[in-house]
Order: C-alpha cells, then structure tokens, then sequence
C-alpha cells in the first residue's frame, strides 16, 4: 500500500477510516499532554519540584539549579526567547518533555533509568494477570447474568441480584486483603506475592487472578443482566418466541448477539488498557508491571514516569475506542465505518 | 366446527387487576374474526394468551383455549412450542421492532423452517426465497440475504408475514398489523394478507381499532371494551346496526361524506383504569342512555339477534336475559344483506384512506368462506 | 468564651449542600408530579430501610462537621487563647473514646493489651506479662469476670436502647407505612444501645498502634466518606450540566470545544489523573505550609481538594449522558414548538431541557456516591487520597493492612474499617436503587 494510497481509500474504507481516527486521535493527545504539562509544570514551578525532591534543609539555590538541569527543568516553559528561529518552541521544557512521547521516546526515570524500557520489560507481568482476569471474568460475569436472566423474575434471580449488590458494596481492598490472607495464610495454597516469568509464573498470577475476577462479580454481573433483561423486553424477542423457539434458543441465538452491542459497548475499550495492568493488584502481589510501576512513581514523586504512564493510558484509551467502533462492524449489520 | 374455541378467558396482572375479562368467541377455518377496541382495552394481551406469551407479571388466571381440539393451557411448554409458528403464527403492530436487527432476513425464516418443517441449508434457503416471493418481495433470491434494516416498513412487514407462514399455520393471529404503515402501504399489506387467506384456508384473528380495517377484512366482529367484549356480530350486522352505545358512538365518530362540514363527535370521558370498576357497567360511565341499573348491576352476555350479541342493559329484557356464553353464533346471517355502500365510507378514523386503495372483500368469495 | 467555632472549608461546603439540598425538598414538597417518584421511593421498604442507615450515619457526619477550638485554662489575660486542635462535636459526645488511649494494640473488649510485656512485681521478679490495659475493664479485677460483665453491660444497653427505640417507634408509627421500618429503628435502637454501653467501659473494637479506640477512629471515617461522597457532586453537577446541556442543546462549534475537553478529560485512565493532580497538590500544600493555620485545616483544604479533583475527572460520563438526552430533547415537538414561538434559549433551557433531564442527574449522583465512598479507600492506600493525618477508613486500612502479618493476627481494625464501610455502601446502593427504579422512565410500571 505503499505507492497507491488513493486506491487503498477506495478499496478498503476500514483501513481509510483507521487513519483519520488516528489522525483525529493527535488534537485529544497533544490535550492530554498540555493538561498533564499544566498539571505539573504551571500549578508548580520547576522550583517548587525541586525543593520537595531536594528536602526542605538543605535547599540552595545551587543545588535547585542542579536538579532542574540534570532533568532539563531550566528551559522556559513555552517559549524560549533567547534562542531563535525553531529553538523558540522547540529549546522549551515542554517541547523536550511533550514531543517524545509521541514516538514513544518517554526518556529517563529520576533513578536515570529509561522509561520505555523499562515499560516494555513490564508489560508482560501486567499482562500476565490482567489478561487472563478479563477472559475469566468476562466467562464467567456474563454467565452468571445469562443465568439470572434465564431465572428472571423467580427467587433465584431476586437471591442473584441482591448477592451482586451485596459483592459491589465490598471495599476492593478487602478481596485483595481478605483473599490473601485466606489463600496464602491460611491454607498455604500460593505465595502472597511475587513473581517469575514463564511456567514458574503461574503459582504467582493464580491468586490475583481469582481475586480480581471475584471482586468483579458483583458489578460486572449486574451490569450484563441489565443489558440481557433490558433485550429481552424487545419486541423481536417476542417475534422469535412466537415462532416456537424454546427460551435458552431464544436466549443464546436472539438476544446474546443483540445484547453484544452494549457490552462491547463497555468492554472493547478496556482491552488495550490490560497493558497497563492494575495498581491495586499488583502492588499488593509484588507483581513487577506497569501498576506497580506506576504506584511506586507516585509514591516516589517521579513526575516523569507518570507523565509517561498518563500519555501510554490515554493512548491505548483512544486505540480502545478505535478498537470498539470496528468491533461494532462485526456485530451489528446496521454499522459501516465511514 | 371451529378451529378456535376461547371459553370465559381471564388474564391479570400479579396484583390482581383483571386486564382481559370473561371474554368467549370462536373462530372457524378460514374465517376472519376482527377484535376491535381502542388501546390498552386487553386485545393484544388476549392474543398474547392464546399464544401463551403474556409478558412478566401478567398471567392466565382461568379460562380455557381449544385450538383445533387442543386445551391450550393443558400443554406442556414444549408441546406449546409446537404450536407456536407450526399451527398458529402472530405478526406484530411494529415491523420496524419485531424482526431481530443483527440476524438477516433469510435465517429468521429458516429458523422456524428448521423447527416446523425440519428444512435446513439449501431446501431452506430455497423455501425461504418462495415465501418472500408469495409475500411480494421483489427480488426475493437478493432479499433474503439481507439484514432487516435494509427493508422498508412495509417491506418488514412482509417478512413478518412470511416467516408467519413459513410454519404453514392454521391460525394467524395479526396484532395491529397495519398500524404502524404508511396508509397505502396499510391497504397493500391487508390485500396481501387476505390473499394469502384465500389461498392458504388459514383462520384469521385480526386485532385493530380501526373501524375501516374491519370494514374491508372481517368476516365477524368483537368489540372489546376495559377487558369485555362488548359486542360480537358479523360485520354486515354490526355496520347495520350497532347495538351497544360505545359501538354506536365508534361510528358516530367517523367522519364521512354525509357529514362534511360538521364537528366530529368524541366519545366524553375516558377508559376507566384497570380494576377500578367493581360493580355495574364498565361503560355507564361515558354512556349517554345509561340509567341506576347500569351503574349497580354488571350486565350479562344477550343474544340479540343470530350471530349478534350485546353486553348491556338496554337488551336484557327483550332478549329475555339471555344468559347464553359468547354470542357463538350457531348460525350464520346471510352475508348478501349489506345494506348500505360501506366501502364508499373513508373509515379509517384518521379519514385520509383514498377510496381506490380500498379493495372490496365481497371480491374474494374464497377469503370470505361463507358460501353456506 | 470557652469555645470559638471553627468553619472549616469542607464545612462551608457540606453547610451549602444541605442548603441546597433544604432548598430542592422543599420545592419538590410542593409540586405534585416532582413528589410522585418520591412516594414511588417511600413505597419500597428496602430504600426506607437503607435511609434509616443512611442517615445515622448523616448524624454521625453532620455532628462530625460542627467544629470548634477550645479555650485553653489557665490563661489569665485580656485575651483567651485557643487550643490549636480543632475538635467537633461529635468529639466532644464521645470523649471518652477519643482520650481514652492505650499503649497499644488491644483486642475488641479486651483487658489487656496484645502483646506481652516485660514487668516487675512486688517482689522485684521481671516477668513476661499481658499488661492491663489503662482504661478499658479498669472495674474488672480478672479476666474471669469479663464474660459475665460483657453479658450484663450488653443486655442492660440494648434494653435501654429498646426503651427508647420503642418510644420513637410509638411516635412515628402513623407516619411511617412500612413495618419493616419500625423493625429496623428497633433493631438499631438496640444495637446502639448495647454499644454505647459497652463502649463506657471496654474498647469494644479494640484499638490501634498507637492504642486509639477503634470505634472512635471509625466514627470518625464516616465524615471523610459522607464528604467525599457528596461534596465532589457539588463540582461534578455545575460542570455536567451546564456543559452537557450547553453542548446538546447549541450543538455547532460550542458541541465541537465541549466534545474535545470531555475527550480528552476522559481519555486519561481516571487513577492516573486523579494521581496526578493530587500529587501537584501536595507539592504546593507541602510548599506553602504558612497557608494553613492548624494542621486540622490542611487536612481538611487536601480534602476539599480531592473532591474538587475527583469532581473534575468524574463529570464526563454525566456530561455525556446528558449531551446525549438533550439532543434527542431538542428534536422534540414542544421544543421546536417553543423555538418557533421565538422564546428564548435560556427560558427553554431552565423551562424544557433541565427539568426532564434531573431524574439523570439525580440517579447518576445516588449511583456515584457509593463509588466515590468506595474510591476513597483505594485512593487514600495508593497514597493519593485523604491527608494520612485525616482519619478515613482508607487510612484505617492502610495502616492495618501492615499488622496482618503478625501473629495472632491484629484484624479488628481493618474489619471495623471494612465493616462500616459495607454498611454505608450497601446501604447507599440499596437506596440508589429504588431512587433508579422511581425515576428512570424507561421502566415500566404496570399497575402501579
């Protein structure tokens, strides 16, 4: 596709309308990374930074002066007058500290690591759990709501939805507190926490995994039967029932491929976000991805990893968008990408 | 011999209220038996129980359904699920919401080929592909391949139509049919269905509220009035003389050519809400000739004339009280008797129905199945 | 004087809300069809059970929130001085929990502390011994009696505590149409009872680290949690609103401008923002520590300002639903019709568009409450939550999620924590249901 561009936008309107998403993609990124720039770089001065890294004591303007050149934090903010022609925008700290990103160049952690490295080695952990707790979860949530919905209207579903509202009003933090110390302490099944890659992995990942799919059931569950009940109101379902179809027929051939519409909805968009992994889980299993990555910045004040990690979460928000919008194409007819 | 026999049906909601009550009529092969009634009166909710689909929260209380000699409500789920699209069909008042968007037109024939008729893949298709043809889709092979959002209403309705027939049924229950088309395409589709009726022999029980559909396809009538029927007849009796009050005001209410220039006349009041009449006529309220008897005493079923019945006071004397079920006719009036040019009457209650598009049933000696 | 009351920012707001929302029910009261969801509401025995909780804890939070500093004795001078410690009024009911501190970690009603310390007796033998406890079960002389008089304090408060509940019972039984209801006042009357009896003489959720009485520290939560709960709607709603209508109803370049800052708001994973700005809002609270007066009031300005961040990374979704309602509005017939009598856009607006969107606003502010309760939690254990001097029941957890490895395990603070928590949550989505159910018109009420 290299030479024909033009016929390429005629043959294939999929592969036309992925560009201009793209292309629309860039004015939400360069928001984004002017929000974060603000966020970091006006509400505070580069002196303010620097005095809270360097400790209240022993702050002189030497040392300020040191900190803000060893990070590149003694440019002007936006325009650089001392310097001509491009210099002007580009000799800035916000042109240094915002172009990068875009080709993924998210430069050096405070512990003078490099960022996208160090992003690459850990988006296999975080995948390692995040993945699996949303193929599991997906199976077993939607599941759990085509039974409730199957039994709609009869105790068991009633006993389903007050169950759901009970798990969701559960504090996050206690699946995560609750089940290790169930699992780990008490039956000594799988170590509390830590991590290996390969086949060694899996005795790590196994318990996060059951706990983020079980602290979803709650919410998720109840969420899908919303989206099934609210379908199965509708007139065509009436129509396949007419026809003499029996109601798990009508359940699984009718209204599931129907119900798909809203749940990609809700669900496509999260997928490339899996890369990112969770903060919660993974900070309290030692699991060496982003989530942790990113809490241990925060902690640590390192405004640059979470300026990075804020640009990567955004990006692959808008890929899930993306994402969403062509899956729609494969579920619903009525949707042509143009 | 009917093919449909309803005896004393009652359908309420959980709390209670009694949304279809005490109503009996039957219907005979090939016949076309019109449930006539204004919104929210219980005649969708009536067809809803013959196919025993009544939605959540609303249920057959008793009453009994023979269909062809069957006990509907005696049968298990699954042997219902047979009847279902095999012997009686129902297509729905919203072509444009009754047909699954995400499925194409030929797989939802197919399905109930597969279930009724045991057809799969090619003999499938190839059936599929004839049933839309009869319904007059043109490009019947393209068509089929399609998904419903591509169709026109009117268009949907055919499909719906046809995937009705698809089960070859004896019944075909059509809720609203023509509500929600175009005028002209109303006519067309009405056309279709009393040509498929003449071809197939199929019974009809066609539910309107308007006056002019029944007028062009009904064979007999029931007027149902807050869950009762009201008044049942055949049409030619029932355009002739109307017995009941609120029959008589649905006509008066009419525009027409003979009375151009004059206001339209309303029926005053409104349906009173479910279950909040206890005792006396469920009409008395709104009823010009209403007297103290009306709002005490709940009228009972009188047999006026053959085949004509009415739920009111006005009769019971002359006709003896008559306590006699359902006004099953036994014997039918001679339908040559049609008194007065009714297809000359613009009689949708809209008035906008262009008298050309209006097709004479008497045209159809076949659909009309009265040669006794 | 002996007091000087202290409005703290987070009291200014809580004040306006109840303002408002004063304000709101006493127009709804007079309007019949705003009302009649509201009877819907009052109709399900669950939602009236879920607002008996419901507010409890509001009367522990609102009590919470009346501050004041106290003078300090001794002084004899012109001028009082104050004590730089912002206490509130609910500190003040329940004293004794809040000065009664012990060493250190103590079980729930327990005599002695948790761990064994080392003591010399009357004769001068160092031994190795549970060390009583400075406050709770002082009466007691052993630890022999301590079941008997657990018992006897229980049943003594739980039948004050169902004296009293049967005489509210007895005062509001007309008013109230649900049995259920009554149970429920019952039931609690009794609880409260036997807890506030307990609470006399015993820790009765034992205490933390630093020997603080758990009950107290809980207690204490509920206010961060109401707050965080309800003060974020108070920046979430003006921006939703005005935006989202603004955005369906103008459409053209404002839509586009309006569009592009939710796009961009919403396409930042919602943690990471929030981290973010809280992060920036650290370093300038920790640079400018000539801001604040108190420690109290820095804590309670971090936690304005978390409401303030969560309220600016939570409105997109709403702004969205109601860009989306007002669109299909404006197509209606009365609208047009409105338009096309040359009636002007504010008078549509405030007349047409925003009283048939409310019943979103209102189901997407009870849903959200129970969220935000929830966030706060997992915000405040990231380290981007309230001030960690700020007692919350995500602090609460934080600090006890570090003693479950000891042996016998300290679990009584974080079930307290997780408990209260569950009780508020539960209740609240209980109720954001029914209000869901009342209001949503897409649900239909046949018979009803």
């Amino acid at each position: 596709m290299s030479g024909n561009t033009v016929s390429t936008y005629n043959t294939c309107p999929m592969i036309a309308y992925l560009i201009r998403r793209i292309l629309y993609a860039v004015p939400t990124l360069v928001g984004v990374n002017l929000l974060t720039f603000a966020l970091f770089f006006v509400v505070n001065t580069p002196d303010d930074m620097a005095r809270m890294q360097l400790g209240i004591k022993r702050v002189t303007p030497e040392a300020i002066e040191k900190w803000k050149q060893q990070r590149g934090y003694d440019k002007p903010l936006f325009i650089n007058s001392a310097t001509g022609g491009a210099g002007k925008l580009t000799d800035t700290i916000f042109w240094q500290k915002s172009a990068g990103m875009f080709v993924f160049d998210f430069g050096y952690s405070d512990d003078g690591r490099s960022i996208a490295r160090e992003i690459a080695t850990r988006m296999g952990p975080s995948l390692a759990v995040a993945l699996p707790t949303f193929l599991i979860g997906l199976v077993v949530y939607v599941s759990f709501a085509l039974l409730m919905t199957l039994f709609r209207a009869t105790a068991l579903d009633m006993a389903g939805v007050a169950l759901c509202v009970l798990l969701m009003s559960i504090s996050g933090l206690f699946y995560i507190i609750g089940g290790q110390f169930l699992v780990s302490k008490l039956w000594h099944l799988v170590p509390i926490s830590g991590y290996a890659g390969g086949g060694e992995g899996f005795k790590f990942v196994v318990l996060p995994i059951v706990i983020g799919v079980v602290g979803g059931i709650g919410s998720s569950s109840r969420w899908y039967r919303t989206i099934f009940i609210e379908e199965i109101g509708k007139d065509y379902v009436r129509t396949a029932r007419a026809k003499g179809l029996s109601e798990p027929r009508v359940m699984f051939t009718h209204v599931l491929k129907n119900a798909m519409i809203p749940v990609l909805t809700g669900v496509v968009v999260v997928i490339p976000l899996l890369f990112m992994g969770s903060l919660l889980t993974e900070s309290f299993f030692g699991i060496p991805g982003l989530g942790s990555y990113t809490i241990d910045a925060i902690n640590a004040q390192d405004f640059s990893v979470v300026r990075a990690m804020v640009f990567l979460g955004s990006v692959l928000y808008i890929a899930g968008l993306i994402l969403t919008d062509v899956s729609y194409t494969m579920v619903d007819p009525r949707v042509r990408l143009s | 011999m009917s093919l449909l026999k309803v005896d004393n049906l009652v359908t309420r909601l959980r709390n209670g209220a009694r949304i279809v009550d005490d109503i009996s009529f039957d219907i005979a092969a090939g016949e076309t038996f019109a449930l006539l009634g204004e919104s929210g009166c219980g005649k969708s909710m009536t067809a809803l129980s013959l196919m025993r689909l009544l939605p959540d929260g609303v249920v057959n209380a008793s009453g009994a359904v023979q269909m062809d000699g069957v006990a509907l409500f005696d049968l298990r789920e699954r042997d219902m699920r047979e009847m279902r699209g095999g012997r009686m069909a129902m297509i729905f008042q919203e072509p444009g919401l009754s047909l699954n968007p995400v499925m194409t037109v030929g797989r939802q024939i197919a399905e109930v080929l597969a279930l009724h008729h045991d057809l799969k893949g090619a003999a499938a298709q190839q059936r599929s592909i004839e049933l839309l043809d009869q319904v007059g889709i043109p490009d019947a092979p393209r068509r089929v391949r399609e998904y419903p959002f591509r169709l026109s209403g009117g268009m949907k309705q055919r499909v719906m139509i046809a995937m009705a027939l698809a089960g070859s049924p004896r019944l075909l229950i059509a809720d609203e049919p023509t509500t929600a088309l175009d005028v002209t395409i109303q006519a067309q589709v009405l056309q279709l269905l009393r040509d498929t009726q003449s071809r197939t022999g199929m019974a009809m029980l066609l539910i309107t509220h308007d006056l002019g559909v029944v007028a062009e396809n009904a064979h007999r009538v029931a007027v149902m009035y807050a869950g009762q029927i009201v008044e049942q007849a055949s049409r030619e009796q029932l355009f002739a003389r109307p017995l009941h009050p609120y029959t008589q005001k649905l006509f008066a209410a009419l525009p027409g050519a003979a009375r151009a220039g004059q206001l339209l006349s309303a029926i005053s009041g409104s349906v009173p809400p479910l279950g909040s009449i206890k005792q006396g006529c469920r009409f008395a309220a709104r009823c010009d000739q209403a007297w103290a008897r009306c709002h005490e005493q709940n009228p009972e079923w009188t047999a006026v004339a053959e085949g004509q019945g009415v739920r009111c006071h006005l009769y019971g004397e002359e006709g003896g009280g008559g306590k006699g079920k359902g006004g099953r006719g036994k014997g039918r009036s001679g339908a040559a008797g049609f008194p007065f040019s009714l297809i000359s009457f613009p009689f949708t209650l809209a008035g906008r129905r262009p008298a050309s598009a209006l097709p004479d049933p008497q045209r159809h000696p076949a659909a009309c199945g009265r040669q006794r | 004087m002996s007091f000087m009351p202290v409005m703290l920012w987070s009291d200014a707001l809580v004040f306006l809300l109840l303002g408002a929302g004063g304000i709101g029910a006493w127009y709804v009261r007079r309007h019949e069809h705003l009302l009649l969801p509201w009877r819907r509401v009052a109709r399900s025995a669950t939602a009236m059970v879920s607002l008996l909780v419901l507010s409890l804890f509001l009367i522990v939070g609102l009590l919470d929130t009346l501050h004041y500093r106290a003078a300090l004795t001794g002084k004899n001078g012109a001028e009082t001085v104050y004590s730089p410690e912002v206490l509130s009024v609910l500190d003040k009911l329940v004293e004794p929990l809040r000065i009664h501190t012990e060493k250190t970690y103590s079980a729930p009603l327990a005599l002695t502390l948790y761990a064994k310390e080392s003591m010399t007796d009357a004769q001068g033998n160092i031994l190795r011994e549970y060390p009583r406890l400075q406050y709770g079960g002082t009466h007691l002389s052993g630890a022999s009696q301590r079941v008997a008089d657990v018992v006897k304090r229980a049943l003594l408060g739980a039948l004050a505590g169902l004296l009293a509940g049967g005489l509210l019972v007895w005062i509001v039984r007309r008013r109230v149409e649900q049995r259920a209801v009554l149970v429920a006042i019952l039931v609690f009357a009794v609880l409260i009872g036997a807890l506030a009896s307990l609470a006399a003489a015993y820790h009765v959720l034992g205490t933390d680290k630093v020997g603080q009485d758990v009950l107290y520290l809980s207690l204490k939560s509920i206010r961060t949690g109401l707050i965080i709960g309800t003060v974020t709607t108070l920046v979430t709603l003006p921006l939703a609103l005005f935006l989202g209508v603004a955005a369906g109803y103008f459409r053209g370049w404002v839509d586009d401008v309006i569009q592009y800052i939710y796009t961009v708001l919403s396409s930042i994973p919602s943690v990471l923002l929030i981290a973010a700005a809280v992060l920036m809002m650290q370093v300038t609270i920790d640079t400018h520590p000539e801001w604040f007066e108190t420690t109290a009031a820095r804590a309670d300005l971090r936690l304005v300002f978390l409401c303030l961040i969560l309220g600016m990374t939570s409105w997109t979704g709403l702004c969205r639903l109601l860009r989306g309602e007002t669109l299909k509005l404006r197509e209606m017939e009365y609208i047009q019709a409105a338009q096309s009598f040359g009636v002007s856009s504010l008078r549509i607006l405030t007349r047409h568009i925003m009283p048939n969107v409310m019943h979103i606003i209102l189901i997407a502010l009870v849903m959200d409450f129970s969220a935000l309760v929830l966030a706060e939690a997992v915000l405040s254990y990231v380290g981007v939550g309230v001030d960690p001097s700020m007692i919350s029941f995500g602090t609460m957890i934080n600090a006890a999620r570090l003693e479950m490895g000891r042996e016998p395990m300290v679990w009584w603070a974080l079930a307290a924590a997780f408990g209260f928590m569950l009780v508020l949550v539960l209740a609240a989505n209980l109720f954001a249901d029914a209000v869901r159910d009342a209001f949503d018109p897409r649900l239909n009420r046949t018979g009803s």
